[in-house]
C-alpha cells in the first residue's frame, strides 16, 4: 500500500480507454451502416415500374429496397420486438422487389420451389435468376420500352446498367463486365427443416406472415419471431426444448457466441432479460428451474461466482474490500448468495484482525474499536448491539462465532435472547425435539429450560 | 469422499463399455488464475495475498453416440494455493488451508432418458427455492403426464469438514467447526419436489428438503420451498419463498413483476423479505427477529436493442415479528439508482450507473462507468472500469471516504481453444493511499470430437 506516483496518470489512461472504446465502436458501427446504405440506395435515373407511386421511386424511402425498409424502421422511436440479428445475421439485399405485386400473380412455390425439399436452415431458398427471366425477358428489357413486365436490369438491380463484354450474347446476363451487387443471406444460426413443416400441413404465411402486404421481404418483416415457433413448440404439440431449434455445442448446451454477436435472452417470453437487474433477478429464474439456465451455462459459470475464490470484477465495484462493510450491513447485494459468514467472512476478518476474541480486545481504546460506544452496555440504547443482531445477524456472524454470544447469553440466568413467551411454546418444543444440540450450548444438562419450561 | 470416488469409478467403467462411446465428444478445460494484492490489518500491518487457482475439467458428452446428449460425464477440480502469507498470518485464522485440492463437480448426467427421466449422479451444486446445496448424491426428475414432474434428491451435503477434497461455500452456515472436523459426520440430505412446467406460460415447483446428522438423526435444516412464474400477456410474474420448518417461520420471500408496457418501455417491481436462518446446530437462529422488507421499482426505456436507460428506487423497512421491547420499531433505508447502457455487438459496449443508498447501514453514493472495446472483435478486447464511491458506515465513524478506482485489462484469444487475460485494479482514497490488485487468467479449452457434419 504505497503511493504510486502514476496513480493519476493510470486513472486518466483508464478513462481514455473507456472513452476511446465508445468512440471507436460508434464510428466503426456507423461507417458499416453507411456503407450498407450506399450499396443499397436507389440511383437517380432509375425508372419506376408500372403502378409504382412516383415520389417513392428513386428515393431512400422506397419500400421495395432494403434502404427504404431500413429508413422505415429508423423512423420508429425505441426498441421493437423483431427477429434477432444474432439468429438471422444481417442480410444484403441490393434488390428492388415487391412481394405484394408478385403474389397477385404467383404462388410462393412458383419462385421458392426449393423449400419443398429443404432440410436445413443453411439452404438458401431464393429463386435463381433463371426463375425471374421466365417472366422478365432480358432482351425486351434492352428495348426503349423496357419490356412488360419491366425487364431492365435496373428494374430489380437498383442503379445497375449492364455493360456486356465485346461480342457477348446480350441475352446471356453472365457475359457482363461488372455484375450487380450480390444478394447475401447468411446462414441463420438455427436448425430448421422446411420440408418437415410443410409436410405437416403448415403454410408459408404461418411463419412468414402475410407477404401480400409486403414490398421487399426482409428479416424484420418476413422472418418469424420465436413466439411464432412457440405456438406449436409448446412441449406437447412439438418439443419446447431450446436445442430443438437452436444450435448446440457438443456439450448439448446452446451455442451463444456467433460472429453476429452473443445470443442473449431478451425477456420477451420469460423473465430472463439479461439486463441491468439480472444480477439480482436471476435468483428467481435459477431457483425455479436451474435446468433452464443450464441450456446455455456450464456449471463452472455458476461456480466461478457462487463458489469462487477471486472477486468477480464485473459484480463488485472497485475498492470493494474497503467499502463492503456498508453493503454488508445493508445486505445489498445479498451476501449469502455467494458467501457463508462462518467460513468465508470470518476467515478473512480473522486474517486482517477485524475479528478477534472479545477478551483479547477488551483493552483496545474505544477509538480503535469496531463498534460504537454503548454497544454492549447494560442499559439498552439506540446503539446497542441487540438491534443489529435482531435485524441483520449475518453482519454479526461475519466476525463473531457462537462463543462470543454464549459468553453473555448462556445459562439459565444469562441475558435471554429468546422472544417473549418462547419457553413453553410449541416452537420451543419442536426445535428441541428436532435438534437440541443448539440448546445445550447455553443451557446446562438437567436444566428445565431444555424441556421448554 | 470414498463413496463419491467409488460411485464415479463404477459409473465410468459402465459407461466406457459400449462401442458407441467412440462417437462421444471429450473435453479438457483448464483455467489458471493468479491474483496478487495486499490487505491492511486493523493494526496497520500489511498482509500479502498472492493466490493461485488452477481449475481442471474433463468432460465426456453424448456417450450414447446418437447426438441426443442423453448421457454425459462432467468433472471440475480446483487447486487453490495461498502464497505470500506468513506463518503468523496463518496462525490467526482458526481454520485455514494454505493448499487445497477440491472437486467442484463430478457427476454423470442423464437427459431425456426413456423420454422422461433426467438425473445427476455424483457431486454437483443444486439450486432451488430452499437454498443452494453442494451435494454428493443423486437428483432425479421424472416427467409425469399433465406437464407435471417429480424430483427426488438423496445424498450427503458436501461439507468442508468431512471430506478432504471439498471446498464449498455452501455448507450450512452458523457453526464454525474449529477442530476442522464435523462432530456429527456428514449431513444426509433427502428431498422431493413437485414440478409443473408449461414453458413460457406457467412454471411452478414446491419442494421439501431435510438435512440431518448424528446418531439420532437430528435436523440440520428442514424447509419447504416454492417458486412460481406466470406469463400474463405483457406481464411476467415471479416469486420464490421458503418456510423453515425447524424455526417455524418464513425465512425468505422474493416476488416481483415485470410489465412490458410497450416494446420500448418496461416497469419492474420487486418485494424481498429476509429473516436469516442457520444450521439447526447454531444458536444464531434465536437472535434474528426483525426481518427486512425491501420494495424496489425500476423503469427502463430501450432506445433500441442493446441501448437502454433505467431509473429506480428502493425502500426498506424492518418489521418486528415477535414481542420484544424495542427502542426504534422500524428502521428504514432508501435508495435511488439510474443508468445507461449501449452495446455495439462484438465491437464493444459502454455503460454508466449512478446510485445512492442511505438510511440503515450507512450512506453510499456510487458512480460507475465501464466499457469494452473489441480492438479486433472476439480476438483482442480491452476492458475498462472507473468507479468513484462515497461511503459512510453508520456505526464506524472512521469508515467514511471518497474512493476512486479503475480497472484496466485485456483479453487475447490466442486460438479458438486458448485465451489470456490480464486485469489491473487500482484504488486510491484517504484510508488506503494506493492499492493495486493484479489478476491474470489463462484459459485452455480443448475438444476431441468425431468428424461430423454440422446440421444447421
Amino acid at each position: 500500500m504505497r503511493r504510486t506516483g502514476g496513480a493519476g496518470k493510470a486513472a486518466l489512461l483508464a478513462a481514455a480507454v473507456v472513452a476511446c472504446a465508445a468512440a471507436a465502436t460508434a464510428v466503426q458501427a456507423e461507417s458499416l451502416e453507411n456503407r450498407a446504405l450506399m450499396d443499397h440506395a436507389p440511383q437517380a435515373g432509375d425508372h419506376p415500374p408500372r403502378g409504382a407511386t412516383a415520389p417513392v421511386w428513386g428515393s431512400p424511402d422506397d419500400p421495395m429496397t432494403s434502404a427504404g425498409q431500413r429508413a422505415r424502421e429508423r423512423a420508429k422511436l425505441g426498441r421493437r420486438h423483431l427477429p434477432s440479428p444474432v439468429v438471422f445475421p444481417d442480410q444484403q439485399l441490393p434488390l428492388r422487389f415487391s412481394h405484394r405485386i408478385h403474389t397477385e400473380l404467383l404462388e410462393c412455390v412458383d419462385c421458392h420451389g426449393g423449400v419443398r425439399s429443404s432440410l436445413r436452415a443453411s439452404d438458401v431458398n431464393l429463386p435463381p435468376m433463371a426463375t425471374c427471366t421466365d417472366c422478365h425477358d432480358l432482351e425486351e428489357g434492352l428495348t426503349a420500352e423496357g419490356g412488360d413486365p419491366p425487364s431492365r436490369c435496373s428494374t430489380c438491380h437498383v442503379g445497375y446498367q449492364a455493360e456486356f463484354l465485346p461480342g457477348a450474347d446480350v441475352n446471356d446476363w453472365t457475359q457482363v463486365k461488372v455484375h450487380p451487387p450480390e444478394v447475401v443471406i447468411p446462414t441463420p444460426n438455427l436448425k430448421f427443416n422446411h420440408k418437415l413443416h410443410l409436410d405437416r400441413g403448415m403454410d408459408c404465411a404461418t411463419c412468414h406472415g402475410d407477404l401480400t402486404q409486403v414490398e421487399l421481404a426482409t428479416r424484420d418483416n418476413a422472418l418469424p419471431l420465436m413466439k411464432t415457433c412457440l405456438t406449436c413448440h409448446d412441449g406437447q404439440q412439438a418439443s419446447a426444448e431450446c436445442r430443438t431449434c437452436h444450435l448446440t455445442e457438443p456439450t448439448g448446451r446452446l451455442e451463444t457466441r456467433f460472429a453476429a454477436g452473443r445470443l442473449v435472452p431478451g425477456g420477451w417470453y420469460y423473465h430472463d432479460a439479461h439486463d441491468d437487474s439480472w444480477l439480482q433477478d436471476h435468483r428467481a429464474a435459477a431457483q425455479l428451474n436451474e435446468g433452464y439456465c443450464a441450456n446455455c451455462h456450464a456449471p463452472k459459470e455458476c461456480v466461478d461466482c457462487h463458489n469462487g475464490v477471486t472477486k468477480p470484477l464485473k459484480i463488485h465495484p472497485n475498492d470493494w474490500i474497503l467499502q463492503h462493510p456498508v453493503a454488508a450491513r445493508k445486505n445489498a447485494p445479498d451476501c449469502a448468495s455467494c458467501h457463508r459468514s462462518q467460513t468465508f467472512c470470518v476467515d478473512c476478518h480473522q486474517l486482517t484482525k477485524v475479528a478477534g476474541d472479545p477478551q483479547d480486545r477488551a483493552n483496545v481504546p474505544q477509538r480503535l474499536r469496531f463498534h460504537p460506544e454503548g454497544w454492549v452496555a447494560a442499559t439498552v440504547g439506540p446503539d446497542h448491539h441487540r438491534f443489529e443482531a435482531q435485524r441483520n445477524i449475518q453482519s454479526c456472524t461475519s466476525c463473531h462465532t457462537e462463543r462470543t454470544c454464549v459468553a453473555c447469553h448462556s445459562g439459565d440466568f444469562g441475558a435471554n435472547p429468546h422472544p417473549i413467551g418462547f419457553a413453553g411454546s410449541l416452537r420451543c418444543r419442536e426445535m428441541a425435539r428436532k435438534n437440541d444440540r443448539a440448546c445445550v450450548k447455553c443451557h446446562q444438562l438437567g436444566s428445565p429450560r431444555l424441556e421448554c419450561r | 469422499m470414498r463413496s463419491l470416488t467409488g460411485l464415479l469409478a463404477a459409473t465410468m467403467v459402465l459407461l466406457a463399455g459400449p462401442p458407441s462411446v467412440r462417437a462421444a465428444h471429450f473435453r479438457v478445460e483448464s483455467e489458471t488464475i493468479g491474483d496478487a494484492y495486499q490487505l491492511v490489518t486493523s493494526d496497520d500491518e500489511l498482509v500479502n495475498r498472492r493466490r493461485l487457482h488452477q481449475y481442471l475439467g474433463f468432460g465426456a458428452y453424448d456417450l450414447t453416440g446418437d447426438g441426443s446428449n442423453a448421457l454425459s460425464v462432467v468433472t471440475l477440480m480446483r487447486f487453490d494455493a495461498d502464497l505470500g502469507l506468513t506463518d503468523e498470518d496463518v496462525a490467526r485464522v482458526d481454520v485455514f488451508r494454505e493448499h487445497q485440492l477440491s472437486i467442484q463437480t463430478a457427476y454423470v448426467r442423464g437427459q431425456g432418458l426413456f423420454g422422461r427421466l433426467d438425473f445427476k449422479l455424483g457431486r454437483f451444486l443444486h439450486s432451488d427455492p430452499i437454498d443452494y446445496l453442494m451435494m454428493d448424491g443423486l437428483v432425479a426428475t421424472v416427467r409425469l403426464p399433465w406437464r407435471l414432474g417429480l424430483e427426488l434428491l438423496a445424498g450427503y451435503e458436501a461439507d468442508n469438514h468431512v471430506g478432504d477434497l471439498t471446498a464449498s461455500q455452501f455448507e450450512l452456515d452458523g457453526v464454525r467447526y474449529v477442530e476442522g472436523v464435523h462432530p456429527d459426520g456428514p449431513s444426509t440430505a433427502l428431498g422431493a419436489a413437485l414440478l409443473f412446467d408449461a414453458p413460457w406460460d406457467t412454471r411452478a415447483r414446491i419442494g421439501y428438503r431435510r438435512l440431518f446428522s448424528g446418531e439420532d438423526d437430528e435436523v440440520d435444516q428442514e424447509k419447504i420451498g416454492a417458486a412460481l412464474y406466470q406469463h400474463l400477456g405483457p406481464v411476467h410474474l415471479y416469486g420464490t419463498g421458503s418456510f423453515d420448518l425447524y424455526n417455524r417461520l418464513v425465512d425468505r420471500v422474493h416476488a416481483g413483476a415485470r410489465w412490458q408496457v410497450t416494446d420500448a418501455w418496461d416497469l419492474e417491481g420487486q418485494y424481498v423479505r429476509l429473516r436469516p436462518t442457520f444450521d439447526a446446530d447454531s444458536i444464531f437462529n434465536v437472535f434474528s427477529i426483525q426481518p427486512l422488507n425491501d420494495v424496489n421499482g425500476r423503469v427502463r426505456w430501450h432506445l433500441s436493442d442493446g441501448h437502454r436507460v433505467y431509473a429506480g428506487g428502493m425502500v426498506r423497512l424492518f418489521s418486528v415479528e415477535e414481542g420484544r421491547e424495542v427502542v426504534d420499531e422500524t428502521v428504514s433505508a432508501t435508495g435511488l439508482m439510474a443508468g445507461w447502457y449501449r452495446s455495439w455487438g462484438a465491437l464493444g459496449r459502454l455503460g454508466a450507473d449512478v446510485s445512492h443508498e442511505g438510511g440503515y447501514g450507512g450512506q453510499r453514493t456510487l458512480f460507475d462507468v465501464g466499457g469494452l472495446w473489441g480492438v479486433d472483435p472476439n480476438v483482442f478486447e480491452v476492458d475498462g472500469r472507473l468507479t468513484a464511491v462515497r461511503f459512510e458506515d453508520a456505526l464506524q465513524d472512521q469508515l467514511e471516504a471518497w474512493s476512486f478506482g479503475y480497472q484496466l485489462g485485456g483479453r487475447f484469444l490466442v486460438d479458438r481453444r486458448a485465451a489470456l487475460s490480464l486485469m489491473v485494479e487500482h484504488n486510491f482514497n484517504r484510508i488506503h493511499v494506493s492499492q493495486l490488485r493484479v489478476f491474470a487468467v489463462a484459459d485452455v479449452d480443448v475438444w476431441f470430437s468425431p468428424e461430423s457434419e454440422r446440421v444447421q
